[in-house]
């Protein structure tokens, strides 16, 4: 300090000194600024608000790469989590979907354009509501659900990405699973009723593919008349029922409940069912429309088109043990609601893709008939054969079924049990074995196996006396 | 008083110095934007999207019926299974430095008769390279990641329908 106050420092005359001081200034002002922007920084990264942007806008982009990319027409609905996240989305060129943030435009994805695809046009456009996907032939549009919002506040959306761990975020898209290559099992039931043209169409597809398709396990049954004579159903399964009458509209799932992973898989078309067939729900919503999910066993509900069907499809059900998929349609003559079956199949694909690929990991093997389970210990004392060797004069091992007797093999043909031991001997009846009552059986130990696992009931393999 | 060559001197000292600071501030905020990690791992996912689009959509590799405007997924079309019709179906621009994708389409039954077995290959050139160095397992910026998925498929050649099973092998830059 000087005499002429403070400032005198700025101009003191001692060497070098205010040039220092205007150095140091200068160096803290470039710390403190570069200090506060990364502060900033950091504190918007780590914002909620930033994050979601970030994990919307690329969620939206992975569903739009999934609706243009379907099969058919869909309208498919999205809200981000129930949150409304101020977004400004924008595709450019049209194939890459930016959005703007901290007014700054940010890469989201790149993704493939079919060039028979109208390009989207969608420029600066705010996303606070729930969002409409809609393929419609060549034409893909994005939309804001605005006007139905009164109507849908009842559904419950499911979010495609649901960020809820910042360290380890996990998306998942519905959309994706779409793809038809698992079994299907596909019938229908339609008494007395005029069915729309577009599902004849899809029925008709659907056939054509299964009488061709020999490595798939589509099944299809055309159950005009009366299905529940042309189903054979050996398994768990998940069963769909459209019913459209005027006084009941709705659609049911209903599941076998044998195993708690085609419960879970059943909630879970459920779900996929109740976003890809919004426009459906809007029309049922009227009539208190809601999905359903309940045992098979669950009394059928007041409007199930035909008591007498649908009890037997129970009893078939009932019996079931391998793995299926049914889809029941019913209608009624005074069907005033038609299912677009263009936006229907990607809905039931999408549930039934997940239903094999995560359902049938954990389902047990369906167990194999006695007649083709070949034991260990049918060698008289010999040493246990392994499985395959065992099998092999039955047309080797069947890796689908397993025995109910933990020691037995499944093979592909019937095991010839009692005659087996015979191999290959022609001489006189009482010369060979066969199942005989035990005082059928010569006296001779080395004649008797006694052994009842290659006999039915009480007899035993024996030769005659 | 300094003289001019002092001066000269505490000037120099001075852009070091601020040099020197630049380089600190830098470091920081590198630092920091390195450890800010914004970006989840999608490959996976943009993969499943590519090979669901590849066998799902109009442009795709599937049997296509115009009049019900619907794909019959699962059915392999011969005349879309070619390089002209992918990029048609999946156009990235002039030059597409995202995706690459290997199929590979095989009869059920062996053994195969000659040229049974059919090769398709989506943005090659990038392929090679991607594959190469997805084998090397590199994580970051610089190496790629490779999925693979199988499909048992009908193979439809001139109205006949082959069992078959499709490899599809997809690979993507790490970013």
């Amino acid at each position: 300090m000087g005499k002429r106050g403070r400032l005198m420092i700025f101009s003191s005359k001692k060497a070098g000194v205010t040039d220092e001081l205007w150095l140091v200034i200068m160096e803290l002002f470039l710390v403190v600024a570069v200090g506060s922007a990364i502060f900033n920084y950091v504190v918007y990264e780590s914002s909620d608000l930033a994050y979601h942007k970030r994990f919307f806008a690329r969620d939206l982009a992975y569903t739009l790469e999934a609706v243009e990319g379907l099969p058919g027409d869909i309208d498919f609905y999205y809200s981000p989590a129930g949150k409304e996240i101020p977004l400004t989305l924008s595709i450019f060129s049209p194939k890459v979907m930016m959005y703007k943030d901290l007014d700054d435009y940010k890469y989201v994805y790149r993704y493939p354009h079919d060039l028979s695809i109208n390009p989207l046009s969608l420029v600066d456009r705010d996303f606070k509501q729930p969002i409409s996907f809609s393929k419609q032939g060549n034409q893909v549009t994005v939309g804001v659900l605005a006007p139905l919002m009164e109507i849908q506040k009842s559904i419950q959306y499911v979010p495609y990405l649901t960020p809820t761990d910042e360290q380890d975020p996990e998306i998942s898209l519905l959309a994706m699973y779409n793809m038809m290559l698992t079994p299907l099992f596909l019938k229908s039931t339609s008494p007395n009723v005029q069915i729309s043209k577009e599902y004849l169409l899809f029925l008709d597809l659907y056939s054509q593919f299964q009488s061709k398709s020999a490595t798939s396990n589509i099944f299809f049954y055309d159950c005009s008349k009366d299905c529940a004579q042309q189903i054979s159903i050996n398994a768990p399964y998940i069963g769909l029922s459209f019913v459209e009458t005027s006084a009941d509209p709705r659609i049911e799932i209903y599941h076998s409940g044998k195993t708690p992973k085609i419960t879970l898989m059943a909630s879970r078309l459920a779900k996929s069912l109740s976003n890809n067939l919004l426009e459906e729900s809007v029309n049922f919503l009227d009539v208190g429309f809601d999905f359903k999910v309940h045992p098979i066993h669950a009394k059928p509900p007041l409007g199930f088109a035909t008591q007498e069907t649908s009890d037997k499809l129970i009893s078939i059900w009932d019996r079931a043990e391998a793995v299926s998929v049914a889809i029941v349609v019913y209608y009624d003559e005074t069907n005033s609601i038609t299912i677009n079956v263009n936006k229907l199949a990607p809905a039931i694909y999408g549930g039934i893709e997940k239903f094999f690929t995560e359902g049938t990991a954990e389902l047990p093997k369906p167990v194999c008939e006695v007649e083709r389970c070949k034991s260990l210990s049918l060698g008289r004392g010999v040493a246990p054969t392994p499985p395959l060797l065992g099998c092999d004069a039955f047309g080797g091992l069947d890796p689908n079924f397993k025995c109910a007797d933990e020691n037995s093999f499944c093979c592909l043909q019937k095991v010839t049990l009692c005659e087996s031991e015979n191999n290959g001997n022609d001489g006189s009846e009482s010369d060979n074995f066969f199942c005989r009552v035990e005082t059928e059986c010569s006296d001779d130990l080395q004649d008797q196996l006694k052994s009842k696992i290659m006999c039915v009931g009480d007899n035993i393999c024996c030769k005659g006396k | 008083m300094l003289g001019k060559k002092g001066q000269t001197f505490v000037y120099m000292m001075w852009i070091l110095r601020i040099i020197y600071l630049i380089l600190v501030v830098t470091s920081i905020v590198l630092l920091i934007k390195v450890y800010a990690i914004k970006d989840v791992k999608t490959q996976e996912l943009e993969a499943t999207l590519f090979i669901n689009r590849v066998l799902q959509s109009p442009g795709g590799l599937c049997y296509y019926d115009s009049t019900l405007n619907r794909v019959v997924t699962g059915v392999i079309d011969a005349n879309r299974f070619s390089v002209s019709h992918l990029n048609r179906g999946m156009n990235y621009g002039d030059e597409n430095k995202y995706i690459a994708a290997k199929f590979v389409i095989a009869p059920m039954k062996k053994p195969y008769a000659p040229g049974a077995v059919k090769t398709l290959m989506y943005n090659p050139v990038w392929y090679d390279r991607w594959a190469f160095r997805a084998d090397t397992g590199a994580k970051k910026e610089g190496g790629a990641a490779k999925i693979e998925r199988f499909f048992n498929v009908i193979y439809r050649e001139q109205g006949v329908d082959i069992p078959a099973k499709l490899n599809i092998t997809v690979v993507l830059p790490n970013e």
